[in-house]
């Protein structure tokens, strides 16, 4: 039989190639499905990377975090400080957008770690841990926030993780996005709502106490805006602190029975 | 690193501020900024500067306008650094970095002036623009807290910003003479080896651009009126006041909410920094001052602002 052994030879009988589809058709619409004040389905596990403190590996949408705390442990060779300190790290993955980010430059998201940081110092009680440091270190695997919304997302991970290691807080710490648009306020915006919106802002609260940790905000709001969106912010967050806390008396009680 | 106080010394302060009527150490009004002094223009080879000394910080702004070649290349692009002689005087408050302001002054901006408004000519990957880079240093802290720091960044950051002037340019567009010439003027440049202009709407067949001739200086910068003004509301308790010292931005639980206004009321930025948490109840009272406040600060800037445009008519 003559045939190029060179080659690979198909079979005799083919089909032609059957490409998906990828740009789903929900994603394009999908605040026709989801109201402007709802949020995206939050995926919530505490206690996922056993070595740490405590932990919590969050995802809504398509954005997926892994948060871990560990300490408090003692500063050494440093002078005496009557409060404890907070040292948050935010790594973004290469491969945590579309295009690849550049492992030198770009992993590092000092400006995110110090907004974190913000949100989540009032709600610990660092006077109770004198000359000791907690570190809280932030991995995203994948972004559909955006810069705003990624931020709330991670202050709501990393509260969670703080809960998870039983450190003395004041408050679980939950933070929500909200896209400012012409008409209407967006809550937990999608990266294509984030570019065509006029505003950005980020609400950081400690929602049992009905205390605010954090506002970050950029973009053009009037003052009635403004308070609009401090208002649906708060009842977002009251929402996610039940679901958090739901979350958190569950693990405590499964690791109860073991 | 921040400075360290010990707790008799906060308390001292607290005791002050949550005095019924405030008394602050240095005995000013809860209103009271401190003596700010301003200069405009003193880097002569930036395309725009502003000095700022008082409020216990010194700023240097200095903007460099350099033409770059790209799809989308122009824009503003601000860079806020520290010098050594501030970042090693141990006086500047944790969590305010470089980095943190450099974000905050550039996502502020951005919407307010954006890099459309710096292209020169449309010809796609071959676009012109304008490239404004910004850097800010803070030169020495000293008796500063976050609040300070912000508030007089982003009025150094307006008025380099308002001094600054875009040349003004025109399209130039080659065209063959005689025989040589093609049937239109995109023939007539790839005869000569040049590029054409692109797809886009604006100067459609331009394929370089050069500088007016002529006296005047430029053009200010499109939307440069709106940029906002900062004011840092310091938040302990219940009480509240603007330019907090080194040692009262140290008191423990307090605050500092920065609002932006623009000079319509509209609110462009926010940022809250400090161990101390806000009520709910308490926000639309602290927004209410803070837009009450930033007019007297809007009122300073333009009376600066009004003696810039004064000196550009004599010049004219």
């Amino acid at each position: 039989m003559n045939f190029d052994r060179r080659r690979v030879n198909g079979p005799e009988i083919t089909s032609d190639v059957f490409y998906a589809n990828e740009s789903p058709q929900f994603t394009k619409n999908e605040r026709e499905i989801r109201k402007v004040d709802e949020m995206r389905p939050i995926f919530l596990k505490p206690g996922l990377i056993s070595s740490a403190s405590g932990s919590t590996y969050f995802e809504a949408g398509n954005t997926k975090i892994a948060c871990a705390v560990y300490g408090p442990k003692q500063i050494k060779n440093a002078a005496y400080s009557p409060t404890g300190r907070l040292n948050v790290e935010i790594k973004h993955s290469p491969f945590s957008s579309p295009v690849r980010r550049d492992a030198v430059r770009e992993l590092d998201a000092t400006h995110l770690s110090n907004q974190v940081t913000q949100s989540l110092l009032p709600s610990l009680r660092l006077d109770e841990y004198e000359k000791m440091q907690i570190d809280v270190f932030v991995t995203i695997l994948e972004d559909d926030s955006l810069d705003f919304g990624l931020m709330g997302c991670i202050t709501t991970a990393a509260g969670c993780a703080l809960a998870s290691a039983g450190l003395e807080m004041n408050g679980l710490v939950v933070g929500v996005a909200l896209a400012i648009q012409s008409d209407r306020l967006l809550v937990d915006p999608t990266p294509s709502e984030v570019r065509e919106s006029q505003g950005m802002m980020t609400v950081c609260t400690l929602p049992a106490l009905t205390q605010i940790t954090h506002i970050w905000q950029a973009g053009m709001l009037d003052l009635g805006g403004y308070k609009q969106a401090l208002s649906i912010a708060e009842s977002a967050s009251r929402n996610i602190h039940t679901v958090i806390a739901k979350t958190l008396m569950n693990e405590a009680a499964i690791s109860d029975d073991k | 690193m921040a400075a360290h106080y010990s707790q008799p010394e906060t308390s001292y302060a607290l005791e002050g501020l949550i005095n019924t009527p405030m008394e602050r150490i240095d005995g000013r009004n809860y209103d009271d900024y401190r003596s700010l002094k301003f200069e405009t223009g003193n880097s002569p080879s930036s395309s725009g500067s502003a000095y700022i000394c008082g409020a216990g910080c010194e700023w240097q702004v200095c903007i460099k306008l350099d033409v770059v070649e790209g799809f989308s290349a122009g824009g503003l692009d601000a860079q806020v650094e520290y010098t050594s002689a501030a970042a090693n005087s141990q006086k500047i408050p944790p969590l305010i970095t470089p980095g943190l302001l450099s974000n905050l002054v550039n996502v502020t901006l951005s919407p307010i002036i954006p890099p459309r408004v710096f292209q020169i000519l449309d010809a796609g990957d071959k676009s012109k623009w304008f490239r404004l880079q910004m850097s800010a240093a803070l030169m020495s802290a000293e008796n500063c807290s976050s609040s300070s720091i912000i508030d007089t960044l982003f009025l150094a950051v307006k008025m380099a910003l308002s001094e600054t002037r875009l040349p003004r340019t025109r399209p130039l567009v080659f065209e063959a003479q005689g025989e040589t010439a093609g049937e239109n003027i995109n023939e007539d440049l790839e005869k000569f080896g040049l590029k054409t202009g692109g797809s886009g709407n604006k100067n459609r067949s331009a394929a370089d651009f050069e500088l007016v001739d002529q006296w005047h200086e430029g053009d200010p910068i499109p939307g440069i009126d709106n940029l906002p003004l900062s004011i840092t509301l310091n938040v302990v308790q219940s009480i509240y006041f603007v330019d907090a010292t080194s040692l009262e931005g140290a008191v423990p639980g307090l605050i500092s909410y920065t609002l932006l206004f623009d000079k319509d009321g509209a609110i462009r930025g926010t940022q809250m920094l400090g161990s101390g948490e806000l009520e709910y109840k308490q926000l639309p009272k602290l927004i209410h001052e803070a837009s009450k406040l930033i007019t007297d600060l809007f009122t300073l800037f333009n009376k600066d602002g009004g003696q810039l445009q004064d000196e550009q008519a004599m010049k004219e």
